[in-house]
């Protein structure tokens, strides 16, 4: 088998390394904030912050509908309840998603999740989400999470450098898309759960062990990868979906609205997949037919380049895993 | 190509050099970060996306000689506009030389006037310095701006690469090709003077 130069490797490498070297080891965060909101007394509310964000930034600042008075930490909202109109200063601009979670003294818990995409709720006093909220909040959700999950989309360009042909390069991205579909589901629901840190070590191996299949194909030594190179996509695109779940499992979702919103945020995650496939695509035939190709070696230090970043990755996010079990 | 691949080599070692690990909190802690927001700018803005497609059809026309040259110039020139934004205060000649972009790039692509290489190049630098000094912002610093400035720079590359490529194809392949492209650029100068008359008599 050929080396897959129809796809050339420096092109995307050299863009989604810089990326890469822009972000630290927890690339995936999604940074999400979490309000709870429980009902002490009949209209009232004490406020509760969470921040699911590793760096721990302030929180943004809710805006409460109009007859409610906030006092942090009290929110009294007297007869009328916690309805009307919710909303986020700025939200998008530190946090992705700002999740409120509403614990009244009847009835169960409600969560509704805001983006600046959907920064505005008109919030019930039924609790029933519309669907267009769930899609609003979700789509956005996911195709942002992989937008800033620069480890993915390292991986994803490993498997286009690993395929030959574009009827093959469909068959590897579904097969990725079909495993990370099936764990991202499972760890939500909470059939499976799997230690954060280990999923983003393991991950960030994953692109090592992609990079060196890669050396090894140019190289002109095509082993299994390659051959089938779907078969990795798939088994590595298990432990990918757990990645994914991490930002939905910390939002705590209530029952009702989970179904949708994972399949609205998988949605979301998919467009972005593709989206990033695309513009890889249409650069890497746009360099082709202007003839703007480099020398093999250049592709080289770019697949190089990634596996080294990758494996700095794996081991900060593995010493992560280990320093609290030494010290 | 050697040329080529030696500046294209440089570009990644200094970005790979230019993210030290402290500027990673930025892409994170922000919705798309600063990179992610450089990117979609000027892609989101009319008044940047039309005249880089004009620059596009121009280079597609000019055969790839010229042409791939502007996946070099262009990039840069808008990167470094970007940057010089954070440092220097903001003028309305940069405005007024965006909306001449319309004009004469349109007007380039409509006639089909084949430039010399270094009178193109010295539009797409020039051009590229403008667009992307206007896509600035002089609220970012340091590492911040420069990795707006790194997304400015990407949205450029693959647009330019892609609106390049996909003109010299049309132009090449189908016996309409030149006349669309040609139709195309007078769209552009007809764009321009509407948006530069509106622009104009807002008080931009």
């Amino acid at each position: 088998m050929k080396p897959a130069a129809w796809i050339p490797a420096w092109i995307p490498a050299i863009a989604v390394a810089a990326l890469a070297w822009a972000a630290p080891a927890a690339a995936h965060d999604t940074p999400i904030a979490l309000l709870t909101l429980k009902e002490t007394q009949p209209g009232t509310f004490v406020e509760r912050w969470t921040y699911s964000s590793s760096l721990n930034i302030a929180a943004p600042t809710p805006v409460y509908p109009e007859h409610c008075v906030a006092e942090a930490p009290r929110v009294v909202c007297g007869e009328l309840g916690l309805t009307g109109d919710f909303s986020f200063e700025k939200l998008g601009e530190r946090y992705s998603a700002a999740v409120v979670r509403l614990m009244p003294l009847e009835g169960p818990k409600r969560s509704y999740t805001f983006t600046a995409a959907q920064p505005v709720i008109t919030l019930t006093a039924s609790g029933i989400l519309p669907l267009s909220h769930i899609v609003a909040a979700y789509i956005p959700l996911g195709f942002e999470h992989i937008m800033l999950g620069i480890d993915h989309l390292l991986f994803v360009l490993g498997l286009m450098l690993l395929v030959s042909s574009p009827w093959m390069l469909v068959k590897t991205i579904t097969a990725f898309t079909i495993a990370h579909s099936i764990t991202l589901g499972l760890a939500t629901f909470g059939v499976i759960g799997v230690p954060e840190g280990a999923v983003n070590a393991l991950i960030a191996l994953s692109i090592v062990i992609l990079a060196v299949e890669v050396l090894k194909l140019r190289r002109g030594r095509a082993g299994w990868s390659a051959t089938y190179p779907w078969v990795v996509a798939f088994g590595f695109g298990l432990l990918h979906g757990l990645g994914f779940a991490s930002a939905l499992t910390g939002i705590g979702l209530s029952q009702a609205n989970l179904p949708a919103a994972l399949l609205f945020f998988n949605i979301g995650v998919e467009l972005g997949q593709l989206a990033f496939v695309a513009v890889v695509l249409a650069v890497a035939w746009s360099h082709r037919q202007l003839r703007a190709e480099l020398p093999r070696w250049t592709e080289t230090v770019a697949v190089y380049g990634t596996g080294t970043l990758a494996t700095v990755w794996f081991y900060d996010r593995f010493g992560a895993i280990v320093a609290p079990l030494v010290t | 190509m050697r040329i080529l691949t030696v500046v294209y080599t440089l570009i990644a070692l200094a970005l790979l050099l230019s993210f030290p690990e402290p500027a990673s909190a930025h892409l994170v802690s922000t919705r798309f970060g600063e990179l992610y927001s450089g990117l979609i700018h000027p892609l989101t803005a009319l008044q940047h996306l039309v005249p880089w497609l004009g620059l596009g059809l121009l280079g597609g026309l000019l055969g790839n000689r010229t042409s791939r040259w502007v996946l070099l110039t262009f990039p840069l020139s808008a990167g470094a506009g970007a940057l010089l934004a954070g440092g220097l205060p903001a003028t309305a000649a940069i405005d007024h030389v965006n909306l001449f972009s319309f004009i004469v790039l349109g007007l380039l692509v409509a006639l089909s006037v084949r430039l010399n290489r270094p009178t193109f190049l010295g539009l797409t630098v020039i051009f590229g310095l403008s667009h992307g000094f206007a896509n600035g912002t002089p609220d970012l610093s340091g590492v911040p701006l420069l990795l707006y400035a790194v997304g400015v720079l990407l949205a450029a590359y693959v647009l330019i690469a892609i609106a390049t490529a996909v003109t010299q194809l049309v132009s090449q392949r189908a016996a309409w090709g030149t006349i669309a492209i040609r139709a195309a650029g007078s769209w552009i100068v007809a764009i321009g003077l509407v948006f530069g008359g509106y622009s104009l008599t807002a008080g931009v």
